[in-house]
């Protein structure tokens, strides 16, 4: 099931303390996954587009999925999405949102801008940790990635 | 029966009236009987005779007598007639008098109605116009008529009034709708238009058109709009914010409970509590800024008006500890010379805000400085446009252009790790707004200064001193 070389896994998420949550729980896919964590909108379209700090693919390589919150600085998750599905290569990256808002227009906007799932964050330590398991074992374990 | 018929009829039925007629008659006939009374007695007609003669003057006497008779009879009859007439002549005068005022009344009623009205023809050609509509439109009402109503609505909304015929001629229902209408010196206003179908005189379908100026309405629809689409950023903004930091500490707690406490690792217990203590204060601080901004639309203190300079030195004076821990030069830049003197202006407004709008702009300033080694805010008012500007201009980091309207935006903030929650320009926009004015930021890119600038309502424009004679 676990195969190859790790996968990479592009976090953006503003808040610490939620990094440090899915990090915590992607700690028993070690081997599997590895996260590059970027802190706002405009720092994950550089990393994805290999512009400024992210330019050598040796440190940013490619990530097979990308962990999107949608309310960031200077460039919010909608519009990171609208970039990324305009780019034919970038495209056939999965992006998966994980936010707080449960607010029908993000959820609708987030899908018609090409997101394949929507998570919203539980306010609970049991559900947030099983969701971030169910995460991991879907597209770690299971999921089959474009080259 | 008209007022005039029946004063025919009364002139007809009047026994004066014939009566003319009949006395000349009877006068004439008279004459006639004595001419050929005497034409039978004398068997020849009078010449050069004394009785003869005598008789003939007579006659002419007689005959005389009775035209006389004829004449004073004919001139009774005459004045009765005259007084008749008279006073037939005064009911039709005081009859055309009411028809007058019943027909001002109700040009009045129609010219001067709180609406406008029109008439306009199958085809959409104004037929008639009441006074207000030609006001409304700002146009004589004679330009009004033969033209075609469309000419007087904006041309993105005439489908709109298109279809509001259509269904009226269809239909033949009353319909209502509203566009916008251009006056003829260019201004545009709001109206609704209310409609009815109706024949005319000769049968051929009309419109009755009532058009109402609804400029205030829309105005106020307008700025309900603009205050729930806030409320519903605000909602949003808070619903995730606030949902945030919740997140945090319910998940470290859960992982105090779980793991950390139990297993006694006390390096990852003391990480836990500085991530719930972290989001509680920020939890805290949201909150108390919330408050502070639902207090800006409210509890607006009287305006009063306010010399810029003092304004300025007084919030630089607030300021000062911020400004002088990191060493920034402030300088005051709110005159302009002109012909007539050096020119500066007066803010009105509510004092103790317009003191928070350039604290926060000199707060926010000099936190962004950046490693500017020769860090200077300058502020005041760009005079040499059409409206005064405000400014505060710092040489700190700057800003990238593109992201140069979100951070005016509710908990928004560029860079993360800067302290606030991203809602002091949030607040320094609100207050902006409702003074009438509105604020925006100008920087050429990272490293290279910021510009705020902002407009305000009610500033005047005070010439300081006059310094040439």
């Amino acid at each position: 099931m676990l195969k190859g070389k790790p996968v990479t896994i592009l976090l953006v998420e503003d808040d610490p303390a939620h990094a440090e949550i899915v990090r915590r729980n992607l700690k028993n896919f070690h081997a599997a996954a590895r996260i590059a964590h970027v802190e706002d909108g405009q720092a994950a379209l550089d990393y994805l587009f290999r512009r400024g700090a992210y330019a050598d693919p040796r440190t940013s390589p490619r990530p097979a999925v990308i962990l999107l919150d949608l309310r960031l600085p200077k460039v919010d998750g909608l519009e990171v999405l609208r970039h990324v599905k305009k780019d034919a290569e970038l495209a056939k990256i999965p992006a998966v949102v994980l936010t707080t808002s449960r607010a029908e227009s993000d959820v609708a906007d987030a899908y018609a801008r090409g997101a394949v799932s929507y998570l919203i964050k539980p306010a609970d330590f049991k559900n947030f940790s099983g969701l971030l398991e169910t995460f991991c074992a879907y597209w770690l374990a299971w999921n089959r990635f474009a080259a | 029966m008209t007022a005039r018929k029946k004063a025919k009829a009364k002139t007809s039925k009047a026994p004066g009236g014939a009566g003319i007629i009949g006395a000349r008659e009877n006068a004439v006939k008279a004459a006639g009987a004595q001419e050929a009374a005497e034409k039978h007695g004398a068997g020849f007609p009078i010449v050069g005779i004394g009785a003869s003669a005598g008789a003939h003057l007579a006659a002419l006497q007689r005959e005389l007598r009775a035209k006389e008779e004829y004449l004073r009879a004919a001139n009774e009859e005459l004045e009765t007639a005259k007084e008749e007439l008279q006073s037939v002549n005064e009911e039709l005068r005081a009859a055309q008098a009411e028809l007058d005022a019943a027909r001002a009344r109700y040009l009045d009623l129609y010219d001067l109605a709180p609406a406008g009205y029109f008439t306009v023809s199958e085809k959409g050609l104004i037929l008639e116009a009441n006074l207000t509509a030609a006001a409304l439109l700002g146009a004589a009402r004679g330009a009004l008529v033969k033209k075609l109503i469309t000419r007087f609505i904006f041309k993105e909304d005439q489908d709109i009034y298109y279809l509001h015929r259509k269904q009226l001629f269809e239909t033949g229902a009353p319909q209502t709708c509203e566009v916008r209408m251009v006056k003829k010196d260019g201004a545009s206003f709001w109206a609704r238009l209310e409609a009815a179908a109706a024949p005319d005189a000769g049968g051929a379908p009309v419109c009755r058109l009532v058009l109402c100026d609804i400029t205030g309405r829309k105005r106020v629809e307008e700025t309900l709009r603009e205050r729930n689409e806030e409320l519903s950023r605000f909602v949003y903004a808070v619903s995730h914010d606030l949902k945030s930091p919740l997140v945090t500490i319910k998940t470290f707690i859960g992982y105090l409970e779980e793991q950390d406490i139990p297993n006694r690792d006390s390096a990852a217990i003391a990480k836990d509590f500085s991530f719930i203590n972290t989001a509680a204060d920020k939890m805290s601080r949201l909150l108390d800024e919330l408050l502070a901004l639902s207090r800006v639309g409210r509890n607006l203190s009287a305006h009063v008006e306010m010399p810029l300079r003092a304004l300025l030195e007084e919030a630089l004076t607030l300021a000062a500890g911020r400004l002088s821990e990191r060493g920034i030069e402030t300088r005051i830049i709110d005159e302009m010379a002109t012909l007539f003197g050096v020119e500066t202006v007066a803010v009105s407004g509510d004092r103790q805000r317009m003191l928070e709008v350039f604290q926060n702009l000199f707060d926010n300033a000099a936190k962004f400085m950046g490693t500017q080694p020769n860090p200077v805010i300058e502020t005041g008012v760009d005079l040499s446009g059409t409206e005064p500007v405000f400014f505060v201009r710092d040489n700190g980091m700057g800003l990238d252009p593109r992201h140069a309207d979100k951070i005016f935006g509710l908990f928004e903030k560029l860079e993360h790790n800067t302290e606030g929650v991203g809602m002091g320009l949030a607040l320094t926009r609100k207050v902006i707004e409702t003074h009438g004015g509105r604020i925006w930021a100008e920087s050429e890119g990272p490293g290279r200064g910021t510009t705020f600038r902002f407009t305000l309502a009610n500033t005047k424009k005070v010439t300081a001193r006059v310094d040439r004679l």
